[in-house]
Formats: structure tokens, C-alpha cells, sequence
């Protein structure tokens, strides 16, 4: 089933006088349970793409049918009502929100949706545990933690409010090669438990997690890859991936 | 360079800083030049003609050889000049007013105590008259205006040539003047003999109250009372009661300026600290920069005072002029109490003080403010800051916190951000605490006048009536008190005497626990005839209290002090006497002045008409006490109604730039994580309230506090305000539904206030946060 569908997606930025098409024309169907990869080279209009599908940027013209919902339509807080329940966000800078302890901000997201507070109390306790950060790192501040721990607690908040899709913009780039692996685990195993994941990434690591990708270079999507379900180490796989990518010239 | 950058950054929070800035400097300027430039203008009117130290007014035919001997030997010099006093009833703004006028020849030569034109004036005809300014900005009166004046029941006609200055015609205290062609005033001086007074204004007096005391012994004439015989009275006041009588009211506005101005200039000082903190951690990473390439702390913090400093001396500088272009406007409201036409001219030096001052603590904050920056290293501001490292306590945890999740992180934010709150709270609270002394002014100048006639501490009697010397006094009283419209009826007499060497005016009752208006604040007035009740002004002069010994008269007769009174009235230098207190000193007092008291909803007017018709021949005078009250209070209150209410206007008006500056500021540095909380799903709805609610908390607190302080220190603070007027212990009213509705007006304001300033939290979109 499809989850998001586009349909001559565009968007454009003017700049400097002059008009930037960014996105030209996408026609995109992603389904229901897919970890979808993003890649291209930079400027290509990856992550201008994921944030028009999540609702975070609107299309400056075409449609987005997000879970049957006509979004690109919608005001911006009909926007953001939409993304509290149906979207999860991982952002390469984590933007957790300095001011508050790790389980605030988890239930800072989680209690907009939920008002049972014990309830998402007690699932942000056991997704933190879920995702390896101890009491303790729960009380602290986001500059107290490492890059893992941040991005770590910056996936449960997207997870709090249990989404349709997890978008993720290069939800490695700045993290060390464990960090990252650990976080890479972390959506792969939100993506078995039957959410969707959409990652955008320059990583290979994070490439072979996703069951699709696409390449998108000057605004249109110009290769996908079909790579099947992640098991773990499999080098056919990694094969099909590399062939492809070096097809699309990256 | 770098302050111009920071300049253009922030233009809208320059611009709010500026407009709170150029108002202070507005004001102060304002109050500044009411302060200084008010006196010294009657200083320098004083001298331009050049007046006289003193002037007594004593009937011609009182003024005997004896008099001119005693001026001779008790003055440097005098000059005498021909004039008429006494009741005079003139069309003022379509109500008859009944007042004492001295009437003078425009033309007679004078060396001293001279008087001017002010203003455009007409050619002199016969019929022309010339008339205190109070005439033009009381009176309504304009240039070729007819008016007609009664003088014993006759109507005079003139034609309005021009408006005078004399510094001694005041409302108060000698009267209103009307000076008329030299030929017009011999045939009124004709038609008028029991006006006729000589004039004497002396130089180089040692005291006024021993020369008129001296002088009433000597000619036998009588002391002016309420009311009383015209024909006998003499008249005497120094250039010092004067200048008091005329500029204490612009005395006290103008403090009252500069005090609301330290006010506004603390609530710029603490939003340019707040800024500049700000600033610090907004601009860290920049800071970092300019260090690492080579940019001093110095360089840096420099650029911030400059930036301000810059603001500072520009808004100060505009600031001056609309004081200008609102002075011609306080000048016209002060000449209704004081009569005076003061244009105000540019003071440079006043100017240059204003805005040297302001400039100055402004630079003095912001050195301070700036030197965090000091210990900034560049490394540390390159990660970030300070602020990276500064592990703070998570308040309001969201896991245990049982309110909505809105105002959970709006308490997190206050709690967070104390400082802020403390600093929003504080200015808030000053400001209401401003508010709430403009309301209860206005309320009392404008809504209930009760406690705001006490002021004067004048008796409050709907009617007086002076009668001529009859056997039986007493007589007279009972048959008036009998009257079916009467409630009361009891002499009141007031005089002249010397207490230790000093003039006072004196009132006289038989029994003070009838009286209506109660102005002691100390004591209690006097019971037996050695017994002396004085106002605190005579008493500080003195240096007495209650419980001490002073001579009163010229037999320095003892007497105790047993109250010490407040009030505005005579000078400001009373004291009370018994019937027979009084005899000690002058055994000839006759009581003659009845105030009287009717019942409630008879029309003096018409009572008084009544007692003319009843008592025609055997009385001097009648006084309609209501309309002379209205008249003498109602300038004093429209003066205060007005000042109350540009008050709370700029109050307002403060309350909206601080939220505007503030929250502002707060939306910039908080830009980061309004992006986050959009970006999880938080609406534009939802953070303004968030960031609402954070600054309603320190709001509703700052405002309750400041005014319940408001209400309780309004009294204490008119107090010394105006201990200068005589009022040691003002007592006005503090409404509670009023200061209620001020306190709740100023949280409305400042949450409709807080709520339009945060709609631009719209403009935030979670896209611009991963973008930029």
C-alpha cells in the first residue's frame, strides 16, 4: 500500500532575483514499510525532497498524498498538528532542545499527542532503555551527552508518538563510525517493527540499510535500486548497491 | 564598524530602545526645564520689573503720617503708588465670580514693581482695560473682548486692550489686578472711595509679618478675612510667598516629571543589560570569530557600548525637541494656577545635561553589561559559549509535572530564564507602581474630589457671610443657624499676627471640634486661649514642634503648640486661635466672618442671594463658598487630572515597548529551539501561548506587586512630594475597584501585548531551522 504518493512535485527558491528549481516535476510513490533511501550528489535536491514529503517545506506546485491526506495544501499549523501524529524526525544536528533533560524532550513530543501521561511516560522510559541510554543519561542535558547518546535520544523522540514514518536527514553525518552504526540498528529495528523508515544520506552504511533507494540528481529522481529486506552482512547485496550507485556516477 | 553591523541587525529592537530612550529624555528635558526654567523665568520676570521685595496695600485714609515714619525707618527704600481694592463680581466662562480686584493706572510712572504687557495688546482707548493673563487662560477672555465688571452693584463696561504681568498679582493671595487708562481709572477712583488704598512696595525689609503687624496696629486697619470689611483692610505679602504661591504647583509637576523619567530610564537601563547578555550568547559563535582573528575582548565589548552609546546619545538628542513642541502646552496648564504666560526658550545647558546624563548611565550599563565578554575564550565561543558547559537544573521535570504541557514549559522557561522574569517583573512592577500614583491622582483630581479639596485645608462652608459690627454676634449666628436650610453656622475669622519673628496668618474659631475640614495631622487644635495650633511649614520654619513654647504678637505673648496643621492655603504659614487666644494678642477682635453649612442639596447661590435681600445693610459681604471652592480647586485638579493621565499614557505606552523589546529579543534567542518544537508538531498557537504564559507569570506578579505598593505608598510618597506645598500627610483615596481595574488593565495590556508581539513566531518554520 502506498504510504506517500507525488505527483508532479516542484519547488523552486528564488534566489538573488533569479528562480531555483530545486524539485522538477517528481512523480514518487513510496509504500507502507519500506526503508527508503535518498542519495545523490549535494544540491541535488535530496533533502528539499524529504522535508516537501514529511510537510516540514511545501511544494511550489504538484500534490503530496501522505497517508491518504492531501498535505501540500495544508496551513502550516494544520501542518504541524499532521507531523506531530504521523512523523518522526532524526536530523543530522539532533536538535534536541537544550533547555530540557533527555526524557524531556522525548516527552516534550509525546505528550502533545498523548494524553494519558503515564502511559507515555512509561513508553519513553522503555524506548530510552530500548535504544541502550541508562537512567541516569535520561536526567541530562543534551550538551552533557556524546554525539551516539544525543542521536540516540533524538530517534526515541521521533519514535514517542509511535509515526507512520521516521524521516531522517544524514542521520550518521556527525556521528562517529559505532555511534552511527548503533543508530543505524536502531531505525533498522523501528523499520522491522513495521514503520517506515525515509533516509536521506551520502553514507553507504546507511544505503545499505534500506530496502530502496533512489538517486536523485538536479531535481529528478534518475535511478532507483531495489535492494530487498536488510539481513545483516550480505555482500550480493552490497554488490547491487555499489553497481548501482556507480552507474548514477556518484 | 562592528556597532554600526549590530546596529543594522537589530534594527526593530534599536528602534523599540530608541522610542523608550527619546521618551525619558522626552521627560526629563520636560521636568528639567518646568523645574528650572519655571523659577528662573519668575526670577527674571521679577527682576525685569523690578519688584519690590514687598507690597502692602493700606486704605487711603488709614495711611497717616506715623506709617510713612515706621516705613521710613523699617525699609531700605518704598515707593507709593495710587490703586483700589475690593469685591469685584466678573463673568468668567459664563459663571459670575466674586473676587477681590486691585485697580491700578496702566500709565502712572513706576520705578519698581513695574508692570508688562505680554502678548499682543490694542491701541488704549477710553474704554479700554488691561487684565491679568489668568483672565485669558481662566477667564476666557481674548483681545477686544467686551467684559463687564460690578463694582458695589454697579456694571462698568470696557473693551479688552491687552493682557498684564505684575508679580504680585496672584489669585491667592493679593487678587487679580485690573489696570485701566489714567483718565478711566480717576473716575472709577472717584466713583469709588472706600476702594482707595495706597500702594507701598519696599525694598530691603527685614520681615513682612512684623511690618504689617506694626503697620495694622498703627493705621488701625483690619486684616483681609473671609469676607470681611474692604474698606479697612490692609494687605501685605513678600516676594518670597509669591514666588511660592505661583510656581509650587510647577514645582511639584516637574518633580513629579523626573521621578516617573528615573523610572523609565531604570526600565531602559535593565532592558540594555538584558540585550547586551543576550547578545552575548546569541552572538557567541561571531564573537569566537572575531576573536580568533584577532579582535580583542576590549574591540568587542567596545563595539557594544558604542552601539549603545550611539542609540543613547541619538534618541536623547532627538528626544529634546518634542519637549519643546509639549512645553508651550505645560506652560498654557500652569498658567491657569499661576497666571504666568512663560514662553520657554532652548536651554543649551539644561539640554546638555539631559542628554549628558542619560548618555552617560547608558554607557555606564553597558560597560558593565559588556564586561562578560571578558571571559570568553575563543575557543569556548566558537563551540558555542559559555552557556555549552553551564549544566543547569532540569525544573518542572515533564515526567512528574501534573500541569498542561503548555504552561508545564512555560513555568520550565520562567524558571530557566529568572533573570528575565525577575527583570520582566521588576520593570513591570515599577511601572504599575507609576500607574497606580497617576490613577489615584486622577481619581482624586477628577472622579471624587472629597479628599482632594482637604488639600488647600481650607474649612469647607457652602456659604460665608460678613457681617458689620453688631452688638450681639452670637445673635446673628443663632438666627442665620435657624434657618431651614442651615445645618450649621459658626465665625471663622482669619488675621494677621508675628509668631517668633514670623508673619503668620492666623485663624480664629470658637469652638475648632465644629469644624468640617480636620487638617492637623499632629495634635489637636487649641482649647484654651494659651494654646496655638500652627501649620508644619511655620513649625519647621520655627523649628518648633508639638509641646513647644512660641510668642505670638507683638507682646510676644507664650503660647503652647498643641497640633501642627497641613494645607496649601495662605502662604503656608498658619496658625489657629482660640476666640479668646486671639484677644490675648489684640484685644479688639470682633468675630465678623460666618461660614455657614447647608443642608444637603440647598443651592448656595440662591441662599446666598436670599441672605443679601434678608440682611441688606448690616453685612459686608455674602460668599457663595460652593462656587469660589469650585473655582479655586478646579484648576489645582484639571493641573493634577491631566498629569495623572499622560502618566498611565506613557506608562502604557512603556509596558507595550518593554514587551515589544523583550519578547522580541526572547523569539530571536529562542529562534533555535521554536524551530525544534515546529518541526515535532508544535503549532504556531501552541509556542505563542508557551511563550506568553512564560512572561504572564513574572507579569501578573510585577504587576499585583507594584500595585499593592502603589496603593500602599501613593499617600507616603504625595507626602514628601509635596511637603514643599505644605501637605505633610496626604490622605487621598485609594479606590481598590480602581487600582483592581489598573492592575488588571495592565495584565490585559501586557498579555494582548505579549500575544501580538509572539504572532511572529509565525514567520519560524522548522524548514528555515535545517536550512540556515
Amino acid at each position: 500500500m502506498a504510504l506517500i504518493q507525488t505527483s508532479k512535485l516542484s519547488k523552486s527558491f528564488s534566489s538573488g532575483g533569479q528562480q531555483q528549481h530545486v524539485l522538477k516535476n517528481l512523480d514518487l510513490e513510496i509504500m507502507e514499510g519500506d526503508f527508503t533511501v535518498i542519495m545523490g550528489p549535494s544540491g541535488a535536491g535530496k533533502s528539499t525532497l524529504l522535508y516537501a514529503l514529511s510537510g516540514m517545506d511545501k511544494p511550489t506546485l504538484g500534490s503530496i498524498v501522505f497517508f491518504g491526506q492531501e498535505i501540500s495544501k495544508m496551513s502550516n499549523d494544520k501542518l504541524a498538528v499532521f507531523r506531530r501524529k504521523h512523523c518522526g524526525f532524526v536530523f543530522q544536528q539532533m536538535f534536541l532542545l537544550d533547555n530540557m533533560s533527555v526524557i524531556d524532550n522525548v516527552l516534550a513530543a509525546g505528550l502533545l499527542v498523548s494524553k494519558d501521561r503515564k502511559d507515555i511516560v512509561a513508553r519513553a522510559k522503555e524506548l530510552l532503555t530500548q535504544v541502550g541510554l541508562t537512567e541516569q543519561i535520561w536526567r541530562k542535558f543534551p550538551t552533557q551527552l556524546s554525539g551516539g547518546e544525543a542521536q540516540r535520544a533524538a530517534i526515541v523522540r521521533a519514535l514517542i508518538n509511535r509515526p507512520k514514518v521516521v524521516f531522517a536527514d544524514e542521520p550518521t553525518g556527525s556521528l562517529n563510525s559505532a555511534s552511527g552504526t548503533a543508530a543505524l540498528d536502531v531505525l533498522t529495528k523501528v523499520n522491522e517493527n513495521g514503520q517506515s523508515v525515509i533516509a536521506v544520506t551520502h553514507d553507504l552504511k546507511t544505503a545499505r540499510r534500506g530496502n530502496l533507494v533512489l538517486y536523485i540528481r538536479d531535481g529528478v529522481i534518475c535511478g532507483r535500486c531495489d535492494l530487498g529486506k536488510y539481513v545483516g552482512g550480505d555482500k550480493a547485496r552490497h554488490e547491487k548497491l555499489n553497481a548501482f550507485l556507480g552507474e548514477m556516477g556518484w | 564598524m562592528l556597532a554600526r553591523a549590530n546596529i543594522r541587525k537589530t534594527k526593530g529592537q534599536t528602534a523599540t530602545l530608541a522610542a523608550l530612550l527619546l521618551i525619558s529624555s522626552m521627560m526629563l528635558s520636560l521636568g528639567l526645564n518646568v523645574l528650572l526654567g519655571f523659577g528662573s523665568f519668575f526670577d527674571k520676570t521679577s527682576e525685569e520689573l523690578n519688584t519690590s521685595d514687598a507690597v502692602i496695600l493700606i486704605p487711603e485714609p488709614l495711611y497717616n503720617e506715623e506709617a510713612e515714619r515706621y516705613l521710613s525707618e523699617n525699609t531700605e527704600q518704598f515707593q507709593i503708588y495710587k490703586g483700589l481694592l475690593g469685591p469685584t463680581k466678573v463673568i468668567w466662562k459664563d459663571a459670575e465670580r466674586e473676587v477681590y480686584e486691585i485697580i491700578c493706572d496702566i500709565n502712572e510712572p513706576r520705578d519698581f514693581t513695574k508692570v508688562k504687557l505680554v502678548g499682543d495688546s490694542l491701541p488704549e482707548t477710553p474704554g479700554a482695560i488691561y487684565l491679568t493673563y489668568r483672565y485669558k487662560v481662566v477667564g476666557g477672555y481674548d483681545l477686544g473682548d467686551s467684559i463687564t465688571i460690578s463694582f458695589m452693584g454697579e456694571p462698568y463696561h470696557f473693551t479688552v486692550a491687552g493682557f498684564v504681568e505684575n508679580i504680585y498679582n496672584d489669585n491667592m493671595h493679593i487678587g487679580e489686578a485690573i489696570y485701566l487708562p489714567s483718565e478711566r481709572y480717576n473716575e472709577l477712583a472717584e466713583d469709588l472711595p472706600e476702594y482707595r488704598k495706597q500702594i507701598v512696595c519696599a525694598n530691603g525689609i527685614s520681615s513682612i509679618g512684623k511690618i504689617e503687624y506694626t503697620l495694622l496696629s498703627i493705621t488701625g486697619a483690619a486684616t483681609r478675612g473671609y469676607g470681611g470689611d474692604f474698606t479697612n483692610v490692609l494687605v501685605a505679602a513678600d516676594l518670597s510667598t509669591i514666588k511660592t504661591i505661583r510656581t509650587s504647583m510647577a514645582s511639584m509637576i516637574s518633580v513629579m516629571l523626573i521621578v516617573v523619567t528615573i523610572v523609565i530610564v531604570i526600565v531602559c537601563l535593565l532592558v540594555i543589560r538584558f540585550r547586551i547578555g543576550n547578545s552575548i550568547e546569541e552572538d557567541m559563535p561571531k564573537i569566537g570569530s572575531l576573536q580568533s582573528v584577532g579582535y580583542t575582548c576590549r574591540q568587542i565589548s567596545l563595539s557594544m557600548i558604542t552601539q549603545y552609546g550611539v542609540i543613547a546619545l541619538a534618541a536623547c538628542v532627538i528626544g529634546v525637541f518634542p519637549a519643546y513642541l509639549l512645553l508651550p502646552v505645560v506652560s498654557d496648564v500652569f498658567a491657569i494656577q499661576s497666571g504666568m504666560l512663560w514662553k520657554p526658550s532652548f536651554e543649551v545647558g539644561l539640554n546638555l545635561i539631559t542628554v549628558g546624563a542619560m548618555t552617560f548611565v547608558v554607557l555606564a550599563v553597558s560597560l558593565l553589561a559588556a564586561r562578560k565578554t571578558r571571559k570568553i575564550t575563543p575557543v569556548q565561543a566558537l563551540r558555542g559559549g559559555i552557556t555549552t558547559h553551564n549544566f543547569k537544573r532540569n525544573h518542572i521535570p515533564l515526567e512528574k509535572s501534573r500541569l498542561p504541557l503548555t504552561a508545564a514549559l512555560s513555568v520550565k522557561s520562567v524558571l530557566q530564564g529568572a533573570k528575565q522574569s525577575i527583570m520582566m517583573g521588576v520593570i513591570i512592577a515599577a511601572v504599575s507602581f507609576t500607574s497606580v500614583i497617576a490613577v489615584v491622582l486622577y481619581y482624586n483630581a477628577a472622579v471624587d474630589l472629597s479628599t482632594f479639596e482637604k488639600v488647600p485645608g481650607i474649612e469647607r462652608a457652602n456659604a460665608a457671610i460678613a457681617f458689620m459690627q453688631e452688638e450681639d454676634m452670637q445673635a446673628l449666628r443663632r438666627e442665620v443657624a435657624a434657618h431651614k436650610n442651615v445645618r450649621g453656622a459658626q465665625f471663622l475669622d482669619m488675621g494677621k499676627t508675628v509668631i517668633d519673628a514670623a508673619e503668620a496668618s492666623i485663624v480664629t474659631m470658637d469652638d475648632y471640634s465644629q469644624r468640617e475640614t480636620n487638617n492637623v495631622y499632629e495634635g489637636v487644635f487649641p482649647r484654651y486661649d494659651n494654646e496655638i495650633a500652627v501649620s508644619a511649614l511655620l513649625a519647621e520654619l520655627l523649628g518648633k514642634g508639638v509641646g513647644d513654647e512660641v510668642s505670638v504678637g507683638l507682646d510676644e505673648k507664650p503660647y503652647l503648640i498643641t497640633g501642627l496643621t497641613q494645607g496649601t492655603e495662605a502662604g503656608l504659614y498658619m496658625a489657629y486661635l482660640t476666640v479668646e487666644g486671639t484677644r490675648r494678642i489684640d484685644p479688639r477682635f470682633q468675630q465678623q466672618a460666618l461660614m455657614i453649612y447647608l443642608n444637603k442639596g440647598t443651592d448656595a447661590a440662591l441662599f446666598t442671594e436670599e441672605m443679601e435681600e434678608v440682611y441688606a445693610g448690616r453685612i459686608h459681604m455674602v460668599v457663595d463658598g460652593d462656587a469660589s471652592f469650585a473655582e479655586g480647586v478646579s484648576s489645582f485638579a484639571s493641573i493634577v487630572s491631566l498629569i495623572g493621565l499622560a502618566i498611565v499614557i506613557v506608562a502604557g505606552f512603556v509596558v507595550i515597548l518593554v514587551l515589544y523589546f523583550v519578547i522580541g529579543s526572547t523569539i530571536i534567542r529562542r529562534r533555535r529551539e521554536l524551530g525544534i518544537q515546529k518541526a515535532i508538531g508544535y503549532t504556531t498557537a501552541n509556542l505563542m501561548n508557551q511563550i506568553t504564559l512564560g512572561f504572564t507569570l513574572p507579569i501578573i506578579i510585577g504587576a499585583v506587586s507594584g500595585c499593592v505598593l502603589g496603593a500602599l505608598l501613593t499617600n507616603p510618597f504625595m507626602s514628601v512630594g509635596m511637603a514643599q506645598m505644605g501637605v505633610m500627610k496626604a490622605d487621598y483615596i485609594i479606590n481598590s475597584t480602581w487600582i483592581t481595574a489598573t492592575c488588571v488593565c495592565m495584565i490585559v495590556l501586557s498579555y494582548l501585548t505579549s500575544m501580538l508581539i509572539t504572532a511572529r513566531i509565525r514567520k519560524i518554520s522548522a524548514y528555515t531551522l535545517v536550512t540556515e
